[in-house]
């Protein structure tokens, strides 16, 4: 999660992983090319080998792992506006800002291997009731997730004083 | 891994691989591979050898990724944050918490972790994406939870002065 614009009256931040992206980006890649030196060979279950895993995890590459995520909240405007932009067009989610109490980290744990997974929830009050919306992230590291619900709450808390620069006195301080 | 510097007022970690890990991992896969490629080449056989001169680059510049990431960890009392810098060949990223939110650290399946109590329940960060053997990662959490006893400690006689 990365802090684009911070400022009192607006604030985006954008997810992109790019741990998966290098991982499954260089897969596609080796696979890329064994597909296309079966096909100079003439190499038949070659080419039908490598252009089914290529589409399979193509597919993934594509949809999910080439997706950014973009969160922009606008005080003037009273919006919350996810964003979600991929190669198969954009998704566009908006949330009245008023309605919106925090963002919440969510940890379940598999019900096969008991690892930990994480989620992002949006907590959005309705009436009396809250209501908790997850967001859609592919794979999320821990550490993205918290530094994104303790940004947004802390911009969210007019009581907290909101720095203008993205990560001001931080960047000096670990050289 | 190791403490760069620790001081009432500041406690600083590194966490990264040692290098030697990086040739010792990549070494014989471009080494080996690249003599195969090379012997192809040699023998004529022009299309094998370019794809496995590709398929190593690759390979190397995969691992030349997720081996050569680092972490630092700051704690400092004065501003009372936590600042975390992850530092890997295509991007930096420094996340800032309040030092209040950092409950402590531990190691869980051989990952070090840190325990921050923002949410409930607490969130459990690896420092680090790779697991740990030996007694170096234990040796990172004690380290942090004492600096962090003697910060509360600082913080409580502050509130009752």
């Amino acid at each position: 999660m990365r802090v684009i614009k911070q400022s009192s009256a607006e604030l985006e931040m954008t997810h992109m992983p790019i741990d998966w992206l290098v991982g499954l980006g260089g897969v596609v890649a080796i696979l890329g090319i064994t597909f296309l030196r079966a096909l100079f060979e003439g190499a038949l279950s070659g080419i039908i080998m490598s252009s089914l895993l290529l589409a399979a995890l193509g597919w993934i590459l594509m949809t999910q792992i080439l997706r950014q995520v973009v969160f922009h909240a606008d005080r003037r405007a009273g919006t919350l506006r996810i964003r979600s932009r991929a190669m198969f067009g954009d998704q566009v989610a908006e949330y009245p800002l008023p309605a919106l109490k925090q963002l919440e980290v969510e940890t379940q744990h598999n019900r096969r291997h008991s690892l930990p997974e994480y989620r992002l929830l949006l907590v959005l009050a309705q009436g009396d009731t809250l209501s908790r919306v997850p967001l859609d992230l592919f794979r999320p590291d821990p550490l993205d997730l918290l530094y994104a619900v303790s940004t947004l709450n802390s911009w969210l808390d007019p009581s907290e004083s909101v720095p203008e620069q993205p990560g001001s006195g931080v960047e000096g301080a670990l050289t | 891994m190791k403490a760069l510097e620790n001081t009432s007022e500041t406690l600083e970690l590194v966490l990264e691989l040692p290098r030697m890990f990086l040739w010792l991992m990549l070494g014989p896969v471009v080494g080996i591979g690249g003599l195969i490629a090379f012997a192809e080449l040699l023998g004529g056989e022009f299309l094998q050898g370019i794809a496995w001169g590709l398929t190593l680059a690759l390979l190397a510049s995969m691992g030349h990724f997720f081996l050569t990431r680092s972490t630092r960890l700051r704690l400092e009392a004065g501003p009372g944050r936590v600042l975390i810098r992850r530092v890997s060949s295509l991007e930096v990223k420094t996340f800032e918490f309040p030092l209040q939110s950092l409950d402590s650290a531990e190691v869980t399946d051989r990952y070090l972790r840190l325990v921050f109590s923002i949410t409930s329940p607490a969130t459990r960060v690896p420092l680090v994406g790779w697991a740990v053997s030996g007694g170096d990662a234990g040796y990172l959490a004690d380290t942090i939870n004492a600096w962090l006893k003697i910060w509360r400690d600082g913080e409580m006689n502050n509130k009752t002065a």
